[in-house]
């Protein structure tokens, strides 16, 4: 048997008071090291499917797990990217990256170590003294990526972070997470409206009907790693994309 | 011309006639006992008898009588002379016309147990008054005093709160309030005892003056008139009229008032010359020593303003 | 012509025009009527002749502005924190500080003279009233108003109170601050003024200029009057330039506002 899986829901429901329910009947696993995407039509719930992993908001029903901890507890070291690069704009590059390890009181000199190897990683090691609104979007979303991993996290939850940018840096950043997922191992939760982004980055695809929320299929992508621009050309991979792009209009309302 | 032309003609003219020419007055004060001449010539029909229709408008903490009579807002307008001769050397276009007190009222307040006796007891002490006061001006360099002055708040609150306290005040109004709030009846350091005789006067400007001489002849006589019968008669029409202009006014208070004018001869004036035929008189005697006073002690530039530009008898009786 | 330069000459020009425009409506006038418009040449020298003691009222001024201004950037920092706390505390106290804010000054002023004395206590006092508004209501909107993905960002970081208080809400509030800063600071020396009117003093070294104004429009000085006017905008832009000063060394580095165009 596998090792015990980072992430593990068991028949998870979500609602908000007495609205609709956004989430229905949610059970999937990811193993150490997968890279997951979540695909599907607006309003299938997605973004709130990462956020009840990260334990910002509490199931309705149904357990879930984060590496054998139930969700939202302080141990798991579970690390968050939003949609927007979300950093402090009165604070520099570099303290940006440092902002959880300060939140955790760690020491300004191992603080200092960790934010210049990760800005080295993300490749924006001489941006260190800018200030967010000098750097692109590209750069800013870099930043962000930098500053979850800061803490180094087990589990990373990234919900749709590059839909802002355009597409040449969004492929990039598709190269360089996996780079990054490569070198530290941790098991990754990629919420995304772009099929051609799912395919590439993922182990497997997960994809969502809306209203409720329910899990329609889960495709396996079993193109190999690493991936690179080269992988973009591959038939097989043309092929998966177009397959799942089909599976995501079943699901999709008309029109 | 033709006979019937005359008719209209006639006609026209008894219309005319029967419009009384209108006056506007801006008090200096919301309506009390000083004003009483304006009061009981109305209330009498005075005004009416000289073909005038004469409006009061009451003025207030905030009464801007110079600036409303100088730009023609108000016609006449009631003001202490000494005030108007600083204004008038600044080029304010006005012309005083009539006496309202030969004395003006103003002084300061003094509490009855205070320290303060004399004039030069107010060294270094602090007054509540409008700040520019010429008369504390004049004590200043008369008296060679320093005097720190808190601007005026026209409330006796902070008056009745510091047994040494010092406000300017009116002679005629003040008393009355502090007694009737509990206080004991204050002394008054008057300005005739410092030598400062100043006027409350009626002023105009000059276009006014210019343009309706008649009527303000007419305006005169019936203010005097209407003067003499508030002190001398009954002054109840006035009192009356006072009443429904400003509801703060009770009889008592306009009693205390009016016995005070009477008492210290203000409208007849307290010189030896005093009297019924002093009422509304302007001396131009007095006007050149006051002009003269106030130069030497630098509260007048010279040669800015002379008695014959300020002030007009023409207008008396 | 080079552009700093327009935009240095475009302010004169205009002013050269309006001085213009001033003398001829000053001689248009009637001879009965000229005193209502002092010419540009007579307030000058009425600034000349009145000089040092509108520069004795202007530091007088500048005392009370200052030290109410700086009372209410003190006392609202700390109601601001107060108030971010929570709705309830703002439905509870916010009525009560409109009602402060709104209370005409030349009411205020007797009892503040009652209670703290005329002068430059009153004068302080009152300004502080007057400027302390604007300061709470920008500086708590600031504090409440952060990006709602910042404050998950610092609970997904397990941040504490004080953490979110002083590393997120208080520096994501500074432009706000400095907002209010700069309404405050334009209005103190008008607040200072109008106190001076209604409780002021001429203890120590003569009124400010509020209550050299009383003196000088009682005495019908026009021209004076003009003057002081004048020194009172003076006023009001030397704090103003430094109030920019401080809102510009702090927030340039980073803030959106402070950005370079190419206009």
């Amino acid at each position: 048997m596998s090792p015990s899986p980072a992430v593990e829901l068991q028949a998870v429901a979500k609602r908000f008071g007495d609205g609709p329910p956004i989430l229905e009947d949610i059970s999937l696993r990811a193993q150490p090291g997968e890279m997951v995407s979540v695909l599907g039509p607006s309003g299938c719930g997605k973004s709130t499917l990462l956020r009840l992993i990260a334990g910002l908001t509490p199931a309705s029903a149904g357990s879930l797990r984060v590496e054998g901890r139930p969700a939202g507890d302080p141990a798991a070291s579970v690390a968050f990217v939003f949609q927007e690069a979300t950093l402090l704009p009165w604070l520099s590059v570099r303290a940006n990256v440092e902002v959880p390890l300060r939140l955790g009181g760690a020491a300004a000199v191992d603080r200092a170590s960790t934010s210049s190897r990760l800005l080295g990683l993300v490749g924006l090691g001489n941006r260190g003294d800018a200030y967010p609104r000098q750097l692109s979007g590209g750069q800013r979303m870099r930043v962000s990526l930098a500053r979850a991993l800061s803490l180094s996290p087990r589990l990373l939850l990234l919900d749709e972070p590059f839909g802002a940018l355009d597409e040449m840096t969004r492929e990039r950043l598709n190269e360089e997470l996996l780079a990054l997922q490569g070198a530290g191992g941790w098991t990754g939760f990629f919420v995304t409206h772009s099929v051609a982004e799912a395919v590439f980055l993922s182990h497997r695809i997960l994809i969502l009907s809306a209203h409720p929320g329910r899990l329609h299929k889960e495709v396996p992508v079993p193109l190999p790693h690493p991936r690179t621009a080269e992988t973009r050309l591959q038939p097989d991979y043309l092929l998966l994309v177009a397959q799942v792009s089909r599976q995501l209009r079943a699901v999709s309302p008309a029109g | 011309m033709k006979s019937y032309l005359w008719l209209p003609l006639l006609f026209g003219a008894v219309l005319a006639a029967d419009k009384p020419a209108r006056i506007t007055v801006q008090l200096d004060w919301v309506p009390e006992p000083e004003h009483g001449g304006f009061y009981q010539a109305q209330a009498r029909g005075y005004f009416r008898e000289e073909g005038l229709e004469v409006i009061l408008l009451p003025g207030g903490p905030g009464a801007q009588v110079v600036p409303s009579v100088a730009t023609g807002k108000a016609d006449v307008g009631q003001a202490d002379d000494i005030s108007t001769l600083l204004q008038q050397a600044e080029g304010l276009p006005l012309v005083q016309f009539a006496a309202v007190f030969q004395d003006d009222p103003s002084g300061i307040l003094v509490h009855a147990d205070s320290s303060v006796r004399r004039f030069e007891d107010l060294q270094g002490k602090t007054v509540i008054a409008r700040p520019g006061w010429p008369f504390l001006e004049f004590l200043k360099r008369k008296y060679d005093l320093s005097v720190k002055v808190v601007a005026q708040n026209f409330s006796s609150a902070a008056f009745l709160g510091n047994k040494e306290a010092l406000q300017q005040g009116y002679y005629i109004a003040e008393p009355f309030h502090i007694t009737q709030a509990g206080g004991k009846m204050p002394r008054f350091l008057s300005t005739w005892d410092a030598g400062f005789r100043g006027y409350a006067v009626l002023i105009t400007n000059r276009r006014f003056a210019r343009e309706r001489p008649a009527d303000l002849r007419a305006f005169t006589r019936a203010y005097i008139r209407g003067w003499r019968d508030y002190l001398e008669g009954d002054p109840s029409p006035a009192h009356t009229a006072l009443k429904q202009a400003n509801a703060q006014n009770t009889d008592a208070f306009m009693d205390f008032s009016r016995r005070m004018i009477l008492g210290e001869k203000l409208v007849t004036g307290r010189d030896a010359d005093g009297g019924p035929a002093k009422v509304g008189r302007l001396d131009p005697a007095r006007y050149t020593a006051q002009i003269a006073t106030l130069e030497e002690l630098g509260l007048l530039k010279p040669g800015k303003v002379t008695a014959a530009a300020a002030l007009t008898t023409e207008f008396l009786p | 012509m080079p552009r700093p330069n327009r935009r240095l000459l475009l302010p004169v020009v205009t002013g050269l025009l309006f001085l213009g425009l001033w003398q001829g409506m000053h001689l248009y006038l009637s001879d009965d009527l000229r005193f209502l418009l002092p010419s540009p040449e007579m307030v000058w020298r009425a600034w000349e002749e009145h000089g040092a003691l509108l520069l004795r009222a202007t530091a007088n001024t500048a005392q009370g502005a200052l030290l109410g201004f700086s009372l209410a950037v003190a006392v609202s920092a700390g109601l601001s924190l107060l108030l971010s706390l929570s709705a309830s505390v703002r439905s509870s106290l916010y009525p009560y500080l409109m009602a402060l804010q709104m209370t005409p000054l030349p009411i205020l002023a007797p009892i503040c003279v009652i209670w703290v004395g005329a002068g430059l206590r009153s004068v302080a006092l009152l300004t502080f009233v007057i400027a302390f508004f604007p300061l709470v209501v920008n500086t708590t909107q600031g504090l409440i108003a952060t990006d709602r993905n910042l404050v998950e960002l610092f609970q997904l970081y397990r941040a504490r109170r004080w953490q979110q208080l002083l590393l997120l809400r208080i520096p994501a509030a500074l432009p706000y601050f400095f907002t209010g800063l700069r309404i405050a600071a334009t209005i103190s020396p008008i607040g200072a003024v109008v106190a001076e009117m209604n409780a002021g003093s001429s203890a120590g070294d003569g009124g400010g200029l509020g209550f050299q104004a009383v003196i000088f429009a009682s005495q019908a000085k026009y021209a004076a009057l003009f003057a002081t006017a004048a020194t009172t905008c003076l006023l009001g832009f030397a704090l103003n330039a430094a109030v920019l000063a401080l809102s510009w060394s702090a927030l340039h580095a980073w803030h959106d506002a402070y950005e370079r165009t190419d206009r």
